[in-house]
């Protein structure tokens, strides 16, 4: 075991041994008809953790899972949508889904002590909510106790320091970020006004095992009757998984782990909007891609180097400079990542590197 | 070990104590007091919480911080200290986040703010940062890095900002601008003091801006005007730079040298790039030892291809510019004096104007043994003679204006001496005087 020990992790899991059984009995789900949220993650009548499992606490409470996700310090992430009953999400080719009000995400963040272990058990750091009323999307992050058995608000957020064991082998010392509000609202403001990130039709359209077997999650929310006017799943757009070598071409990866990781802010309402650098992947002009784009303010956290991306040159590209780094002011996102994400740069090195052309 | 999470935890746990069940979004407008006893957790629920029209009091004192600390972004909150050098903001113990204090209003909000009376230091990157925001007042704030190695680029960036005032403030030694307005609209930037910058003021692709009463001394360069391309709002005009101290401006330049004021030379009073309508009148330029004053389009800074295409609305060439009734006191003695490093982009600018100075009897050289006090790069894209884009100087007292001639520079064998004429005759003119920008209300 390759614990540190000098942090929770390693008395969490001991705790986890040794309990974990299910913390509540039946409930109902809370349909949201405000900005307001309570103390503990249990009254939502969301999810729980059974036995460091995440678990729904209502049948209607549906699992689902993106195509590409966000890097998170390396976190395994669950996720779950629920709408009231008898309302379903509107389609949408483009942005996130048309969500009615008093809908509830979950996406709950955890990390097993050795994650090339799958026989471990999961410690779960947090579970964040958004929450849709009156037209407007709210946040909060509930924090779990070391035994994992009451999650509790966190609106001020906090850095969580361990070490765990990574999927290539290699020691990490994370300094997990367990946003605050605010800190949500910053990296949610892709188009303006605050909203979901990932279920956008091009991040779903994937299967997922359903306990009742696998299924498109397009095809099973249309199925289930929470989505309406979505197209036959092969009509859809879709993203690619930027980690799966067999699920797109290294550009289409590329411009997936780009999207999913920098586009939320590097969009044209987006929190880097004063960059004029661009990252979703419908992006087309170069420019705003950042090939052969001379960096603005980004000071140190240029590295000397010439342009955002240099064609065939990834050492002279900035991208990958900021993805490598965990040095404030140079790191790339600005929060949310205190480890180098090994598997996305080399991704993005490799399709630097292919690209053709040159600056200048 | 007294682990600081352990720190963090327990603050938390205060702060949880406050916000339980809280509203996120609402509350009525009060006041939070803040004093350097309270964790770093509970500072930031503060600060994230803020509601709307609410005043953050900071207490006398030195705050330590190892996260950026984000600001509410609802209308109208104050955050106030007991003076610049009394509430010290230190993040020189930053692990996380990018800049010191930030506040980033989505786009499409109309949000006021002011800050007032405190110091920010040792951040990693940007000192005070704001985004968005609409009636921006930074009044009394100081933004420097005492102890930190590597300097963050900006120390007051107000950007894509509406309705801007920074006044009585300082910012010394950041590796970019001091004091930075970006992309904005209607901004009045006085009587502030900007120290051991790279650049000390910088009015970036902005639009109505007046810069006076300011002292930028010890930068490497006083001021810049610029306009960039592939920038969202491109087009910057209408800027006034009146009644400013420029001196001294000599050190050397530290910039990353990927940046734009990588390319600017130690010893330069001011510089504009790009842009249409800007008046520089009343100002002081003295003991700056490359250049008093520049006039240059983007071609010049940055190369052809990277000044061309880009965002609708671009224009590489300045014009419209106005410089008059300016005192120039002891510029351009000695361009490489303060520009020895040729590994930084800095050198081959300071190296250009260099080589002005008469080298062989072909050519006139620089008169009078230094650099011209107003140059201007003479690059005419479409041809032409004499004066088409209106770049006028007159009444500035004994310094001289040059047409360097650039587009007829040889890099390779730099010959400004040969191709730099002082004929002002096309160049002493008069242009009307911009309008004043009214100081927001705030």
């Amino acid at each position: 075991m390759s614990w540190s020990g000098r942090v929770v992790l390693a008395s969490a899991l001991l705790a986890l041994a040794g309990c974990g059984s299910k913390a509540s009995g039946p409930c109902t789900p809370r349909v949201p008809t405000d900005d307001r949220y309570p103390s503990s993650l249990a009254e939502w009548c969301q999810v729980e953790l059974d036995q460091g499992k995440v678990t729904a606490l209502a049948s209607d409470v549906v699992p689902y899972e993106l195509t590409t996700p966000l890097y998170s310090d390396g976190a395994i992430k669950r996720r779950t949508v629920r709408v009231p009953p008898g309302t379903a999400a509107a389609y949408d080719e483009t942005g996130p889904l048309g969500f009615p009000d008093g809908t509830v995400l979950t996406k709950s963040f955890g990390f097993r002590a050795d994650a090339r272990d799958t026989a471990l058990p999961i410690h779960w750091v947090e579970t964040r909510l958004e929450w849709k009323a009156q037209g407007a999307w709210n946040f909060m992050t509930y924090r779990w106790n070391d035994a994992g058995t009451e999650a509790v608000a966190a609106p001020g957020g906090e850095v969580v320091s361990f070490s765990y064991v990574d999927v290539d082998g290699v020691t990490q010392d994370a300094h997990y970020l367990v946003p605050s509000q605010l800190q949500c609202e910053q990296c949610h403001s892709e188009s303006g006004a605050v909203a979901p990130i990932g279920p956008k039709a091009r991040w779903l359209n994937t299967d997922h095992a359903y306990p009742e077997g696998t299924e498109n999650q397009l095809a099973h929310w249309s199925r289930i009757g929470i989505l309406t006017g979505a197209p036959d799943p092969a009509d859809a757009p879709r993203l690619p998984a930027a980690a799966d070598p067999d699920a797109g071409t290294v550009e289409q990866r590329a411009r997936a782990y780009l999207e999913a990781n920098c586009g939320f802010c590097h969009s044209s309402q987006g929190n880097a909007r004063i960059s004029g650098l661009y990252l979703s992947a419908s992006v087309t002009v170069p420019v705003q891609l950042g090939i052969c784009k001379r960096p603005v303010a980004a000071g140190v956290g240029a590295g000397g180097r010439p342009y955002d991306l240099f064609p065939g040159q990834p050492d002279q590209s900035i991208i990958p400079y900021r993805m490598s780094s965990t040095t404030p002011a140079v790191a790339m996102p600005q929060i949310g990542r205190s480890i180098v994400d090994a598997h996305g740069v080399a991704l993005i090195t490799e399709w630097i590197s292919g690209l053709p052309g040159t600056c200048q | 070990m007294n682990h600081p999470i352990r720190r963090l935890g327990c603050g938390l746990a205060l702060a949880l104590l406050a916000a339980a069940c809280g509203s996120s979004n609402g509350g009525s407008s009060n006041t939070i007091n803040i004093d350097p006893s309270m964790t770093e957790a509970a500072i930031a629920s503060a600060f994230s919480g803020a509601a709307e029209n609410s005043t953050i009091n900071m207490a006398a004192g030195t705050y330590h911080f190892t996260n950026s600390l984000n600001l509410s972004t609802k209308n109208g909150i104050t955050v106030k200290g007991a003076g610049m050098t009394q509430t010290i903001l230190d993040f020189s113990a930053q692990t996380g986040g990018a800049d010191g204090l930030v506040q980033s209003i989505p786009s499409g909000q109309t949000v006021k703010v002011t800050f007032q009376d405190f110091a920010v230091r040792d951040s990693a990157g940007d000192g005070l940062k704001i985004t968005g925001g609409n009636g921006v007042h930074i009044n009394r704030v100081s933004a420097s890095w005492p102890t930190r190695a590597q300097h963050g680029p900006y120390g007051i960036y107000p950007v894509q900002c509406k309705n801007v005032l920074v006044e009585n403030s300082s910012a010394d030694g950041a590796s970019d601008t001091g004091i930075y307005v970006g992309q904005s609209d209607t901004i009045v930037v006085r009587n502030n003091v900007v120290t051991h910058n790279v650049s000390g003021i910088e009015i970036e692709n902005s639009f109505n801006a007046d810069v006076t009463g300011n002292d930028s001394n010890n930068n490497t360069v006083g001021f810049l005007v610029f306009d960039l391309p592939d920038l969202p709002q491109v087009g910057g005009h209408n800027v006034r730079v009146y009644n400013n101290q420029f001196r001294d401006n000599n050190t050397p330049n530290f910039g990353d040298p990927s940046g734009e004021v990588a390319l600017v030379p130690a010893g330069t009073g001011g510089a504009i790039m790009a842009n249409t309508k800007v008046e520089i009148f009343g100002n002081t330029f003295s003991g700056n030892t490359a250049v008093g004053f520049s006039v240059i389009s983007c071609y010049a800074a940055l190369g052809v291809q990277a000044c061309s295409g880009g965002t609708a609305g671009y224009v590489a060439i300045p014009s419209q510019v106005y410089v008059h009734d300016n005192t120039f006191t002891s510029n351009g003695t000695d361009p490489l004096a303060h520009n020895t490093n040729q590994q930084h982009p800095s050198f081959q600018l300071a190296a250009l104007l260099a080589s002005g100075f008469p080298q062989t009897q072909n050519g006139p050289g620089w008169l009078d043994g230094h650099v011209s006090d107003v140059t201007y790069d003479g690059i005419f894209p479409l041809g032409g003679t004499g004066n088409p884009f209106q770049i006028c100087a007159q009444n500035n007292g004994s310094g001289h204006f040059a047409n360097m001639h650039l587009d007829q520079f040889d890099a390779q064998a730099p010959n400004l001496d040969q191709i730099l004429t002082f004929d002002e005759s096309a160049f002493v003119c008069s242009l009307p005087a911009l309008p004043a920008v009214p100081v927001p209300a705030l």
